[in-house]
């Protein structure tokens, strides 16, 4: 056996697989498209401060092209992302995906996609991962390792410690709001209530923002510019942990390549990898003992089905996630008129958990203020004119909410990851088909019931025709394609990620989980990584 | 043969733009006068931008040393009888007066051929271009008179009301439809001008019509054909009282209906034009005027940058209850080109017109496009504007500024007046909504 571990993929998963090896003082290739984040404008300005002293304000809000203007007389999906983070969406060569009931997002930066995150680090329960092949507490334990590198604030003492199981590292959480502390205290005064009429529990968010210093990053300063890209990066992105990886010798970084297919010998076995530039225009195979996927669920999946089909293979992969995403926006009548402070963090400071009877019907949610997100989306989403829209939105802003619910999604046959062939020079274009499950409207109707009313006994509103679901592929929590399991079968991996069928190569990303519980999955992808990385043996 | 300099009015017009565009066969040099900024200037073109009517007349100017004048700029479409005196009588009266002052040899008036119709009941157009001939020659300038027909060809505004009527799923006929028209194309118009400019004046009119002549019937048949739809279904109604109850309706209901008394004259009235001298001699095949190509709607004309920094001004006030911070009219600008908001059409086209208005105009406007027109280009505009004003350094504080007091009876007042706001425009703009909203 010749060459060296080959990680594809500078994402959570890979990321953190790659620093626990070297971490174990074995040397690691990460290959990557590997787009960088342009230098923060200005770092030390706050988001009011930005709109003061820019030249051009609205080039670094609205971007040079407009692209953050959100117009109404467009049907585009509403991600509110800003011109400074079009980079990690920025798209490569290639076809692109075909898809039917999803609306898949990728991206080519370095971190990945959770480059645009918002901090969610929500560790998954026992029971919500009963059907994963192996003990918990090795999971467990992978969660405090990450949360020692990557800083993780949040209570473990309110009402959501039997729901976020408490790990190693855990930061004290960020200072709340005038939002937050209202809410909290509202719901505090009912909560017996509450939990008996509506079976929700709500307590701090746990998020990757550091409430103190750690490994060089400073404690969040509240400058207010979360959504427009952290400039301190007391907000955890990968590119922090790649940074780090940098720092280690042993570690080699091949940014600039996508990985198009396994380099297979006559066994079956993968020799290396084949890659190609980012414009098409040059191919190059690297050998490796061992090959690791963390391209993400539908990257990893493609570079397996590009490698079957290069054998006369035509598979297809059963079985994709996604977490169905409900936004709610909501007005908390008791800051209506108030002035808000932009100078504070801007993600999730709360969060909740719906709990009915069945399992499979919990509901995540996380509260976001809307206060520095662009303010003309929201004015022309208010009824009637905008002149009078924008004099009831100046009265509002402090008091608007918006609750993100998250459900639970498990693997079904009829949701599929294939490909087929595209353009002349024999490329080929992923083809993704998702189809909801019957139960889903009746468990989302339920669980919105339930939050609203809960809302109202906060005091806060949330008009139903402003409660929106996003379509699936929104949330990109993708998983469930080559899902770990004990009992064998193609196209499946055992408890350390490696794939079956296939020799030499292994799984490390949200592609292997076997389930997915309504919580953020980021967290799970890094401290998964991690785990197998602990006991990887080529 | 190529003469000095042509000196045309109303050069931005349907008819003015094609003079532009073909006076080079015939002058070296062309001075264009109008009131709106031309978007394209043909090479040896000089453009002057000016009222005619305005008090200052840099334009007698600019005619000094013209040997040719065509005389187009002219009030049409629904205008009073008093707009009409003063845009066609006082404003040719005043032209012909500079040119003979200044000289010029030859001073080309373009008027209708509806100066010759029997029936010129209400259509106060056809007695001020009639009054308009007679002010021409009382000036004393060597003048040659011309009468074209209906002016057809790309973007020809009465032939899109032709095909607007065409196009209906039934199509009313005032009157028994078996009058007589003969459009012209717009090219052989302004070609044939340019001639008459480049000879010799004539006195008797020249009437200029197109190579064939039609019923008003198979007028309205053959431009259903042309847009390859099948037969049109004519709904032939009684004249008289049709126009009857128009004029009666036009002092008070005039800018929002859909025609006027006088534009009805055509179906009343014999529209040939007589043959003269002129026509006789010309050999030129004239071009058709049925043909999909020549019935292609006008190109949206983009707003010029005085408008659109002037809108700018407009709606940030609106929005924002004060003047808007300076730098605003410039962003506003790229803003408004870059994202091709600035060509309206139909019905966007009169909500934005409308909006420009300020004040009540303003708020009718934008409480008709936030209940009923969410995706209409009005609306798009002052989203635009709230976005540029919520970044930009003297205003994004203003825009998210709680009222200082009785917030919640503050909120309550929005709210009724909102309703009150969005009744009136639904009453007033509903109808014009569903008149113009085919796109």
């Amino acid at each position: 056996m010749s060459g060296e571990i080959v990680v594809i993929g500078a994402g959570p998963s890979g990321l953190h697989f790659a620093q626990t090896l070297l971490e174990r003082g074995i040397p690691v290739t990460l290959v990557d498209a590997g787009r960088q984040r342009p230098a923060v404008n200005r770092p030390e300005l706050t988001l009011d401060g930005l709109k003061r002293e820019l030249p051009d304000s609205s080039e670094y809000f609205l971007g040079d092209d407009w692209q953050a203007f959100v117009r109404p007389d467009a049907d585009d999906e509403y991600y509110g992302l800003p011109p400074s983070k079009d980079y990690v969406f920025e798209s490569v060569a290639g076809a692109s995906p075909r898809a039917d009931g999803f609306s898949p997002l990728f991206s080519f930066a370095a971190g990945g996609l959770a480059e645009a995150w918002t901090g969610g680090s929500y560790p998954f329960s026992r029971a919500e991962t009963r059907s994963w092949p192996f003990d918990w507490n090795d999971l467990h334990a992978a969660y405090g390792r990450v949360s020692r590198r990557i800083g993780i604030s949040g209570a473990d003492d309110d009402a959501l410690r039997d729901v976020f199981p408490t790990h190693d590292g855990l930061l004290p959480p960020l200072p709340l709001d005038l939002h937050g502390e209202t809410l909290l205290a509202s719901y505090q005064a009912k909560r017996e209530r509450i939990l008996a009429r509506d079976r929700v529990r709500l307590g701090y968010a746990r998020i990757a923002t550091l409430s103190r210093a750690l490994r060089g990053r400073p404690a969040c300063h509240a400058c207010g510019r979360c959504l427009w890209g952290c400039p301190s990066d007391a907000l955890y992105t990968p590119s922090v942990t790649l940074r780090e990886c940098l720092r280690d010798p042993r570690f080699a970084y091949r940014a600039g390549w996508l990985a198009s297919h396994l380099l297979l010998d006559a066994g079956g076995r993968a020799t290396g990898i084949a890659l190609r530039s980012l414009d098409g225009a040059r191919e190059e195979r690297l050998a490796a003992s061992a090959v690791v996927l963390a391209a993400g669920a539908l990257g990893t999946s493609r570079i397996v089905l590009e490698s079957l089909a290069r054998t006369g293979e035509r598979a297809e992969l059963p079985g994709l996630m996604d977490n169905r995403q409900v936004l709610m926006p909501f007005v908390n009548l008791k800051l209506v008129g108030r002035r808000f402070e932009s100078a504070s963090y801007q993600y999730h400071q709360l969060a909740l958990s719906y709990e009915p009877a069945l399992a499979r019907d919990v509901a995540h949610g996380l509260f976001t203020t809307l206060k520095t997100a662009l303010v003309h989306p929201i004015a022309h989403a208010l009824p009637g004119s905008l002149g009078r829209g924008l004099g009831v939105l100046r009265n509002i802003h402090a008091a608007l909410g918006l609750l993100n619910v998250n459900f639970a999604d498990e693997r079904r046959d009829a949701c599929r990851v294939a490909l087929e062939p595209a353009g002349a020079q024999g490329g080929s274009r992923l083809v993704l088909r998702y189809v909801p499950d019957a139960g889903e409207p009746a468990r989302i109707a339920a669980a919105l019931r339930a939050l609203r009313r809960m809302l109202l006994r906060l005091g806060c509103v949330a008009p139903p025709p402003m409660t929106r679901m996003r379509p699936m592929g929104a949330s990109v929590h993708y998983a469930g394609t080559l899902p770990m399991s004990s009992e064998g079968g193609a196209l499946s991996c055992d408890a350390q990620g490696k794939l079956r069928g296939l020799r030499g190569v292994w799984i490390a990303d949200g592609a292997s989980f076997p389930t997915l519980p309504a919580k953020n999955l980021t967290f799970t992808l890094m401290a998964n990584a991690t785990r197998i990385a602990e006991r990887f043996e080529a | 043969m190529t003469r000095g300099a042509l000196f045309v009015t109303g050069a931005s017009g349907f008819v003015g733009r094609r003079v532009l565009a073909l006076a080079g066969q015939h002058f070296s040099r062309v001075i264009a006068v109008a009131r709106a900024e031309l978007a394209e200037l043909p090479a040896g073109v000089e453009l002057v931008r000016e009222d005619l009517l305005s008090s200052a007349t840099p334009w007698e100017r600019a005619l000094a040393g013209c040997d040719a004048v065509i005389h187009l700029a002219a009030t049409t479409g629904k205008a009073t009888p008093a707009e009409y005196e003063r845009g066609i009588v006082e404003t040719s009266a005043r032209v012909a007066a500079a040119a003979q002052r200044a000289g010029v040899r030859h001073f080309v008036y373009v008027s209708s051929i509806a100066v010759r119709f029997n029936d010129q009941a209400h259509y106060p157009y056809a007695h001020s271009k009639a009054s308009a001939e007679r002010a021409v020659r009382a000036s004393g300038v060597p003048a040659t008179i011309v009468r074209p027909t209906i002016v057809a060809g790309p973007g020809s505004p009465v032939m899109q009301g032709f095909a607007t009527l065409a196009l209906a799923p039934v199509t009313p006929v005032f009157g028994d439809g078996q009058k007589r028209v003969a459009p012209i194309h717009v090219d052989d118009l302004a070609e044939m001008l340019v001639e008459i400019a480049a000879s010799a004046p004539a006195t008797e009119p020249i009437e200029l019509g197109g190579p064939e002549a039609f019923t008003i019937d198979a007028l309205l048949s053959g431009i259903r054909a042309a847009r390859g739809r099948g037969a049109a279904r004519l709904l032939h109604l009684p004249f008289a009282p049709i126009r009857s109850l128009l004029a009666a309706l036009e002092p008070a209901l005039r800018p929002v209906l859909p025609l006027t008394a006088g534009q009805l004259a055509t179906f009343a009235n014999e529209g040939l034009p007589a043959p003269s001298a002129f026509t006789a001699q010309r050999t030129q095949p004239l071009r058709p005027v049925l043909t999909p190509e020549a019935l292609a709607p006008p190109a949206p004309s983009r707003d010029t940058a005085d408008v659109l920094r002037a809108e700018c001004s407009v709606l940030a006030c609106h929005l924002l209850g004060s003047a808007p911070p300076p730098a605003l009219a410039e962003r506003y600008l790229r803003q408004q080109r870059a994202l091709a908001l600035d060509a309206p059409r139909g019905f966007d086209a009169l909500l934005v017109r409308l909006a420009r208005r300020g004040g009540a105009a303003l708020a009718l406007a934008d409480a008709y496009a936030g209940w009923l027109a969410r995706k209409s280009v009005l609306r798009t505009k002052l989203v635009a504007v709230l976005a540029l004003l919520e970044v930009a350094p003297e205003s994004y504080a203003a825009i998210d500024a709680p009222d200082a007091r009785f917030a919640w009876l503050r909120l309550l007042g929005r709210g009724v007046a909102e309703l009150c706001t969005a009744l009136i425009a639904v009453l007033v703009l509903g109808p014009l909504h569903l008149l113009l909203g085919r796109r």
